[in-house]
Formats: C-alpha cells, sequence, structure tokens
C-alpha cells in the first residue's frame, strides 16, 4: 500500500488555470457587447433612414413638374420600363439619395395598389445584412400626374393613387 | 464473513479540496469581476439617451414660450425676455414639422447657449440635482464626418450653428446626427452677380482675369475661381442680356484639377468658332467639342441647376472629397447670377443639412 498521499489536484489546478487564462483574454480582445448597445446604433439608423425619406418628399412643383430627386418625382419618371423587372430610379434621386445617406448602404421597395392588390417592386434590389433597418413613405399622387409613368391609367385623372417607398438602410 | 481492514493511514482527500477551492477561488473572482464591465456599457447607454432626446428636442419641437401676456412658439423673438423671471419657454428649432428647421430659430439657439451656456443647460434637462451632462451641438453639411467636420455657413461666411462645450478627447461621448432642411435658405446660399456688368459680385476664392469693355458689342470678362469638390450647390439664374440691342452673348464654364490654369473658356462651335447663345460646361484649360458635359441654349429667365452634372463629371475624372478644383468662366453681354454654396446641399428643393449633437 502506498502509504504516501498524491495531489492529483494537477487536473484540477490547470483547468482552473485555463478557465481563467480563457476569459482573461476573452475580455480583453473584444468588447463585451450588452443587448442594450445594438439597439442604439439601431435606433440611430432608423432615425436616418425616416429622416431621409422626410427630406425627400416634396411635392413642391417647379414650372409643373416635381423635382427629380424627390419621392414623387422618382415614381413618375419610372418610365420606359416594365416595372420590377428593370425600372430603375432616375439619376439625380439615386445621386442625392447618396449625398443625403453617405457610406451607408440601401436597398428601395415601391409598394402600390393596383385593382385590391398591393403589388411590390425592388427599385434598388441589394440584399440587406442581418442588422438593416427600414422605414416608409407614403405619397399621394394623382392619375394625371403619373401620365408617361408606368403607373398610369387611362380614364380619370383625378383618381388617387397611394405610393409606399420603402428605404432598408445597413452599414455595409 | 466479509471483514472490512481498516486503514491506519487515512487520506485526506487533497485533491478534490485543491481543486475545488481553486475553481470556487476563479469563479467567485470573474462573478465579482463581471459587473464593472457593464458599468461602463451603462454610462453610454444612458449619454446616447440624452443625446437622442436632445435631437427629438431641436429637431422636432418648435419650442414654446408663456409669461402674463400670453404664449406661443416664436420664442427666438423674444430675445429680451429669456432671462426674465416670470417668462418660461425651451427652445426648440422646428418649424412645425419634424425636421423643418427655421433659421432665425437657429441663430437665436446659437446666440443663447454662446450667451448663457448653464442657463440652456436647465433648459434641455441636461443639469438636474443629480447629474450633469455637457453638450456640444453644430449644423453640420451632410457629408461632414467626426473626423473632417464642414460646418454650414451663411453667406457672410459666419458659423450657423456651434454652440456649447469643446468636446473632449478623453472621454465618452455620445454622437447623435439628425438630418434636417432649413427654410429660409436665403442666408445660407451665396448668390453672386457673375455677368459682364458693374458692379460685380464674385464669389470669395475668385478673381478676374480680364476684363473687356465694349459698348456696341456688350463687355466679355474671365473669372477663375478655387473651389473644393464636392460643390453643395451650382446653380445659374440666367437673367438676360446686358445689352439688348446687341445678338451675341454667351457663357462658358470650364473646371480642372486645383491650381491649373484656365486658358479659354468661350463656348464651341462646330470649327473652334464662339457659340453664340449658348451655355457649355467642360472640363479641361478650355472648352473643346470633345470635352464637354453640358450644353444649352441660353434662356432669359431660365435658371439652371447644374450640381449633379459638375460632381458626376468630377467623380468620373477621380476626385475625391476635399480635393481642390479650379473653376473658370467666361462670360459675353450676358446678366447672370450664380447660386453657390460648399456647404448646404439643395436635395429636393430643400437647404439639407444634418444637425449634430454631443452629449457627455
Amino acid at each position: 500500500m502506498n502509504t504516501k498521499a498524491q495531489a492529483f489536484t494537477l487536473e484540477g489546478v490547470a483547468s482552473a488555470l485555463i478557465l481563467l487564462l480563457a476569459l482573461y483574454t476573452l475580455y480583453q480582445s473584444s468588447l463585451v457587447i450588452s443587448p442594450m448597445w445594438s439597439e442604439a446604433v439601431n435606433m440611430q439608423t432608423k432615425i436616418k433612414a425616416q429622416d431621409t425619406l422626410k427630406i425627400l418628399d416634396s411635392y413642391e412643383k417647379v414650372d409643373g413638374k416635381f423635382h427629380n430627386d424627390s419621392l414623387q418625382g422618382m415614381i413618375v419618371n419610372l418610365k420606359d420600363c416594365t416595372i420590377g423587372v428593370n425600372c430603375t430610379p432616375n439619376t439625380e434621386f439615386l445621386t442625392s439619395l447618396s449625398i443625403i445617406l453617405g457610406d451607408y448602404d440601401y436597398r428601395l421597395e415601391l409598394y402600390w395598389v393596383n385593382n385590391s392588390t398591393i403589388n411590390s417592386a425592388a427599385l434598388v434590389d441589394k440584399k440587406p445584412s442581418p442588422n438593416a433597418v427600414a422605414a416608409s413613405r407614403y405619397v399621394l399622387l394623382n392619375n394625371s400626374e403619373l401620365r408617361n409613368s408606368v403607373f398610369y391609367r387611362g380614364g380619370e385623372d383625378w383618381k388617387p393613387m397611394i405610393f409606399e417607398v420603402r428605404l432598408i438602410l445597413w452599414r455595409p | 464473513m466479509i471483514l472490512f481492514k481498516l486503514m491506519d493511514n487515512a487520506k485526506l482527500s487533497l485533491d478534490m479540496l485543491m481543486g475545488l477551492s481553486i475553481f470556487l477561488f476563479t469563479f467567485i473572482f470573474i462573478a465579482s469581476f463581471l459587473p464593472g464591465v457593464f458599468a461602463d456599457v451603462r454610462n453610454e447607454i444612458g449619454l446616447m439617451h440624452e443625446a437622442y432626446r436632445m435631437g427629438v428636442i431641436l429637431a422636432e419641437m418648435e419650442g414654446y414660450w408663456r409669461d402674463q401676456s400670453g404664449n406661443g412658439t416664436n420664442w427666438h423673438e423674444k430675445s429680451d425676455r429669456w432671462y426674465a423671471s416670470d417668462f418660461y419657454f425651451f427652445p426648440g428649432l422646428s418649424k412645425g414639422k419634424a425636421d423643418y428647421l427655421s433659421y432665425y430659430k437657429i441663430r437665436a439657439f446659437d446666440n443663447l447657449t454662446k450667451q448663457n451656456y448653464d442657463f440652456v443647460r436647465n433648459l434641455l434637462g441636461l443639469k438636474t440635482f443629480d447629474r450633469e451632462y455637457n453638450f456640444n451641438v453644430s449644423l453640420e453639411s451632410l457629408d461632414s464626418t467626426s473626423y473632417s467636420p464642414v460646418l454650414v455657413k451663411n453667406r457672410t461666411g459666419e458659423v450657423v450653428l456651434q454652440a456649447g462645450k469643446p468636446i473632449p478627447s478623453s472621454a465618452y461621448v455620445s454622437r447623435y446626427e439628425r438630418f434636417v432642411w432649413i427654410d429660409p435658405y436665403y442666408d445660407l446660399i451665396g448668390t453672386f452677380y457673375i455677368g459682364t456688368a458693374r458692379p460685380r459680385d464674385i464669389p470669395h476664392g475668385c478673381s478676374e482675369k480680364f476684363v473687356n469693355e465694349n459698348k456696341q458689342e456688350g463687355n466679355e470678362v474671365g473669372i477663375q475661381c478655387d473651389l473644393t469638390y464636392p460643390i453643395k450647390l451650382f446653380r445659374l439664374n440666367v437673367l438676360g442680356k446686358e445689352h439688348e440691342n446687341t445678338r451675341v452673348w454667351w457663357l462658358g464654364i470650364c473646371f480642372n484639377n486645383g491650381e491649373v490654369d484656365i486658358q479659354n473658356c468661350n463656348p464651341k462651335g462646330d470649327g473652334n468658332q464662339n457659340k453664340n447663345g449658348t451655355l457649355q460646361v467642360g472640363f479641361g484649360s478650355k472648352l473643346e467639342r470633345d470635352n464637354l458635359v453640358f450644353e444649352a441654349p441660353l434662356v432669359e429667365g431660365k435658371s439652371y441647376d447644374l450640381t449633379q452634372t459638375i460632381n458626376r463629371m468630377l467623380k468620373e475624372r477621380g476626385f475625391r472629397i476635399g480635393d481642390k478644383v479650379t473653376m473658370g468662366y467666361n462670360a459675353k453681354n450676358i446678366n447672370v447670377t450664380l447660386d453657390l454654396s460648399d456647404s448646404v446641399a439643395l436635395i429636393a428643393g430643400k437647404a439639407a443639412a444634418k444637425i449634430v449633437i454631443h452629449v457627455w
């Protein structure tokens, strides 16, 4: 019989040291992000998306036409294309959007009602990241204002048509 | 019969005791250390909340005042009563719609904060009996960043809004932005007379290269300017001919890399002749048919917003934000004004900028 006690604590010592070392390295190498933190960042991005749509929303007309870089001007200038296939916003609108948004990436969607059906089309078709946020703005236009656009319906010019412009924003 | 043999040499379970104590020691250390990690995060979240609240007050609320004589939202016109004991108000910059700001309220807020910073902290709820926050608010260009800020200036070169304490470099500082548009924007955009009549009012950074005065055929003038890319607003307003009895008039505008001279910016037609009645814009030291980016007939009373055309042209030629641009123009027998801004962008007819709030 071996009367000398053997300290089999090497496993305990080693495992405790490894645990300590791992936790210390984890803390030192990365920030601990609490759930509230990502909400704060998303809040700023969402406010930016809403503010962007507010700035672009303008019913003002110059020489009888909407500003080309307004939401209204963007919609009425969707012409000579097939909506949902190859329609894209005009260059002035995209330039103004990039001036406001800077280095944010975005996806732009348009929703409208046609014969009691809600249709949608992606005008700027990029794939959002998981932390993307969305903001919407409603635009009301008369049929007469949509003449020459893909949304014009022959018949009564006074008939209103409502659009939802949805801007999905994220940091690349 | 089974006999239990008693062991004389009892073994203490030192293994288990030591291992357990080391584990417990580690666990207790982590458990007491961890809350300290979140303490800093909680501090930052609190600052973000205050910055957000300040953004709502300034960008979405009209402000309000009340005293014995009545009440209203035009607190900015009551500067003589701001410090009266029976006058109650809080400053908001909006004109009734969120993000739609009044230029005069912005200037009044700037003056108020510069006069009495602590007073404004009280009004905005940043100084209470148990905690205090400092702030800095500024109106900046849309492409302004924290490491390269571009403050919005008015036509006299004065900064429109930069109020509060200087931002510290070594503390937790929360930054929050709101995109806004400002009305009226006349004071934010310089309108310069750049035509051939006298007196001319050319923008800062411009100088006359030549002037040929000819009362029969109309005067001719050449000007060169230093600008910075991107140009936020470049809009020409053609008022008409300087001398109506002369049919010849034109306007040619050239852009080139910074500090490169512009030689001759007369609009060119076929055969290298000067093209009458035309507005031409191009890139290079002189206008030629193959370097034109814009051409249109001159029409009396018409405005030409060339901002996007010019910025697209410069971007295609490799200009980056902050690069210097040389602009030159040659004008003959024309009355024309130029709306120019290097901080406020005209988006959908609105003078757009952003309010940047720092709280610490």
